[in-house]
């Protein structure tokens, strides 16, 4: 047994000693800039509360956090409800089919990140395809505000990029809940909706909790796509953030915000998990 | 009568369904893809015609040739690296106790969930206090994290699945430890290997949060297409996005069906 | 490494084998002896230690305390792919990738044996096997049958000094494993290689062994042949596991100046190591006992409760006073119906001592 220790601990060693180095170390570094000073256009390793009380009074950066959790709220909990349904279909409607309807899903989550924010900022833009299309084929005669640029256009194009992402681990948990164990509780009197939400949405709970959250994290760190698609009342934490690290050019304030964010995402799906745990029992 | 019948049976709601969240996944992609061979420079229907211009264009520009140049090296590297780390570590993990065995897994993990924006300002942050200066080689040390967990899920899924006991049989027959794992053990895993490998690839090409804090002038394809963006008229964008997502796309695609028996 | 062939030494010796799993013993002071050429199986349920003695054989576990032998020379320490035996898997581990051709081959190509004489080697092994027609296979393109037989031939090509064989017909369906039992036999004698052969089927090991060791626990309970392990089990455990049994409790006294054992008033022969005036334990196998009308003197007398036919064979469950025993008699027998009232006796020879009762 002794030798077999010693070779796993060799096997994991580069993995380990690169996240080490290229993963936890930056975040530390990172941690470490948000008590920075800024002086003179330069950071100094002087300790100090400043950027977290920039961070948590200005009532701007309360604007955005406001927004940003809305706006990841909302992409979030659609993601959720169309990811449950879609994984519901492919499992047990069309279940000879669902591996390569689950596999167009797969595929589509690698791959082209840039170029899906790109393709909805010409769909929505002012003289966008939406419009131009409609106008064209004489449904509408003015350009549709809803279907220019802004907050509709950003949800919009998170939910694209992001609702494989949440049906991975709905489809995941669904795959434990047979056929068989619908028709049971339909045999027993449920309607085909009533075994749904019975026997289905208690098991894959787990499933849609964790899409949730996935999607929630990524949506609220997002940055380029706000940037891309909204104007500047629908800008995201992440631009602030961002525009500390570019033009803005201070960098503690924005690790402090950084920080700050996560841990107002760490407290809220915390919160989230724990609620859901309790209802499941 | 009968046909009626059967027609009926149809889950058309389903169908429906389905079919509208596929094309609302994919119809981005398309719309890029079609106007990428469009005549005109309008980005509006209705549709003009085709034409190769804009791909004449962009393979004729030595700005979108190099940034071309540089992905391919940043997702090959990244590629190999991430295999031979995911492979090594995969091997370690499946050794360990099942409880010690979620723990590793579970911090494994943690790059895949954590938002890529602060990861990016964190490692441009980290770079900045060590002195090393932005370039290609220091957004691939990234873009390694950013897809080992993925190669790990995906290794140490089939390693699960490996039954070490035709290691027995192996040194049973006289193998020594090392012939074993290149005469069994490799080449059972193999095919997992290489698609998680194509996997990285993808993630690496297709890869902007990261190359976009840490590259430096060493520009990538998705920064020259970011960069064109803002200029406005430019319709190479088109094409240089279906380049990126051919690529990318083929990758996630021959990646999925080597790691998925399952699947299809 | 190459130990020279010796007949003078046994195949196998295990001696004061220790073996324990954390706090749980798994095998405990085992000694053990197979000859040159034996069919040796190892009989016991699931786990009795009888695995893990093969394993240690194998070097892939290696005891606490003891010592194994093979030929004559300490491989105590040595692990399994410097060992000159080879292991037949429960579950084949045919490795996946590979043909079936180059399965078989791949013990004489870890070896570097000429390319030439691998070929011809494995071609014949497979013959030998049955298996020829599926050389150029994927290993995981055969049947389950077909598996075993490649399994088989992939570990006797290496000219083992002996095959160890893990419940090798555990995974085949009845008729299959009936018959890959009468050819498993045949194909040791005609190779004479010494095979030892783990299972937990008693009717398998009976059929196939010239000896059989019974281990229960992580002991080895009685070394014999087949006719001695069924005829004289040494152990109640033994005479239980092995074959069907009817145990019951005797008084021993003297009856007409002879040492008998009484039942029901009637008196039946017992072991003669039974001493008077104590209560004594002994069995009788269903099939050596014999069935007869009601009234018999020196018999049990009892009632047929149940008469179930067995397709060669009639089986009766009498009640009696020593409790219900199930008896067993050719289907060409007199059949005598749920009701009735019959006599039962065996000879003195079927007695099974299971020595003293204790209360």
């Amino acid at each position: 047994m002794k030798p077999n220790r010693i070779v796993a601990a060799l096997q994991l060693a580069p993995a380990s000693v690169y996240y080490s180095a290229l993963f936890g170390a930056p975040l530390l570094v990172l941690v470490a800039y948000s008590f920075y000073t800024t002086e003179n256009f330069d950071f100094v390793p002087e300790f100090t509360l400043d950027n977290y009380v920039t961070a948590w009074t200005s009532e701007v950066y309360r604007t955005y956090f406001i927004r940003t959790l809305r706006i990841s709220a909302i992409t979030a909990a659609v993601i959720a409800v169309v990811a449950f349904f879609y994984s519901y279909v492919i499992t047990y409607t069309l279940r000879a089919h669902r591996s390569l309807l689950y596999f167009f899903v797969l595929v589509s989550m690698f791959g082209g990140y840039l170029v899906r924010i790109y393709a909805w900022r010409s769909i929505f833009g002012t003289e966008g395809i939406a419009n131009s299309a409609l106008m064209s084929t004489g449904i509408i005669a003015e350009p549709l505000d809803l279907l220019r640029n802004g907050e509709f256009a950003i949800i919009i194009a998170m939910i694209n990029f992001y609702l494989p992402l949440g049906i991975l681990p709905i489809y995941a948990a669904m795959q434990n809940v047979g056929p068989g164990q619908i028709e049971a509780a339909q045999d027993l009197g449920s309607s085909r909706l009533g075994a749904a939400g019975k026997i289905v949405l208690p098991l894959a709970l787990r499933g849609v909790t964790v899409a949730f959250v996935f999607t929630f994290i990524a949506t609220a760190a997002e940055w380029l796509t706000p940037q891309l698609l909204g104007g500047t009342e629908d800008q995201m934490i992440g631009n602030r953030i961002a525009y500390q690290f570019g033009a803005g050019f201070d960098w503690p304030l924005g690790a402090a915000l950084a920080v700050t964010l996560v841990v107002v995402l760490a407290v809220l799906l915390g919160a989230l998990f724990t609620v859901v745990r309790r209802w499941v029992r | 009568m009968r046909r009626l019948a059967r027609w009926r049976r149809v889950p058309w709601p389903s169908i429906l369904y389905v079919g509208a969240v596929l094309l609302f996944l994919f119809a981005p992609l398309a719309i890029v893809v079609l106007f990428s061979f469009h005549s005109s420079p309008r980005m509006a229907f209705p549709f003009q015609g085709f034409s190769l211009r804009w791909y004449e264009e962009i393979f004729t520009d030595v700005e979108v040739v190099r940034a071309m140049g540089r992905s391919a090296i940043a997702a090959v590297t990244t590629g190999l690296v991430t295999a031979i780390l995911g492979t090594l570590a995969g091997l370690g993990i499946v050794g360990l106790s099942s409880r010690t065995k979620g723990a590793v897994m579970f911090f494994a993990m943690i790059p895949m969930s954590f938002p890529a924006l602060l990861f990016a300002i964190g490692l441009a942050v980290y770079y900045r206090e060590l002195g090393v200066g932005f370039s290609l080689g220091a957004t691939i040390a990234g873009q390694i994290i950013q897809s080992l967990p993925f190669v790990l899920l995906v290794i140490s899924a089939t390693l699960d699945r490996f039954r070490f006991s035709l290691i027995e049989a192996a040194r049973d027959l006289g193998a020594g430890a090392f012939h074993a794992f290149r005469t069994i053990t490799l080449p059972i895993i193999l095919p997992a290997v290489l698609g998680s490998m194509l996997l990285a690839m993808a993630l690496s090409a297709d890869e902007f949060i990261v190359a976009f804090f840490t590259a430096g002038q060493d520009k990538t394809l998705p920064l020259i297409m970011y960069g064109r963006i803002n200029i406005k008229l430019d319709p190479s964008i088109n094409a240089i996005g279906t380049v990126l997502l051919v690529v990318t796309s083929a990758l996630a695609f021959i990646s999925a069906r080597r790691t998925s028996k399952e699947s299809l | 490494m190459s130990a020279t062939p010796d007949s003078t030494s046994p195949a196998i010796e295990l001696v004061g084998i220790e073996k324990a799993y954390g706090q749980a013993p798994a095998v405990r002071h085992l000694d053990l002896t197979i000859a040159q050429g034996e069919f040796f199986s190892l009989l016991g349920p699931s786990g009795c230690g009888k695995t893990t003695t093969l394993r240690m054989m194998a070097g892939f576990e290696f005891p606490d305390a003891g010592s194994i032998r093979l030929d004559g020379h300490d491989v105590t320490e040595v692990p399994a792919h410097r060992r000159q035996v080879n292991l037949v898997f429960q579950k084949y581990e045919l490795f996946p990738h590979m043909t079936v051709r180059r399965n078989v081959g791949y013990g004489l190509k870890v070896r570097r044996v000429p390319r030439a004489e691998i070929d011809d080697r494995v071609d014949e092994m497979l013959e030998t096997v049955g298996v020829g027609a599926f050389a150029d296979r994927r290993a995981d393109q055969l049947s389950g049958g077909q598996q075993q037989r490649v399994a088989l031939a992939r570990a006797l090509v290496n000219r083992p000094r002996a095959l160890l064989l893990d419940e090798p017909l555990s995974a085949l369906d009845v008729k299959l494993r009936k018959r890959m039992q009468l050819e498993l036999k045949s194909i040791q004698e005609r190779l004479g290689t010494t095979f030892v052969y783990v299972t937990h089927d008693q009717e398998e090991a009976l059929l196939m062994s010239d000896r059989i060791g019974i281990m229960n626990d992580g002991r080895l309970l009685q070394v014999g042949t087949p006719r001695e392990i069924y005829g004289t089990p040494a152990d109640p455990f033994v005479a239980d596991f092995v074959g069907e049994l009817n145990a019951f409790e005797v008084e021993v006294r003297k009856v007409g100046g002879r040492v008998s054992g009484v039942v029901d008033g009637s008196p039946v022969d017992v072991p003669s190591s039974a001493s008077t005036g104590k209560r004594w334990r002994i069995a009788v196998r269903p099939e050596r006992m014999e069935v007869g009308p009601a009234g018999r003197k020196d018999a049990l007398h009892g009632r047929v409760t149940e008469l179930n036919y067995l397709g060669h064979t009639l089986q009766y469950s009498v009640e009696t006073a020593v409790g219900e025993l199930v008896v067993r008699a050719g289907a060409g027998d007199v059949e005598r119906e749920p009701g009735s009232a019959v006599s039962i006796w065996w000879a003195a020879d079927a007695v099974i001592d299971l020595g003293e009762a204790t209360p």
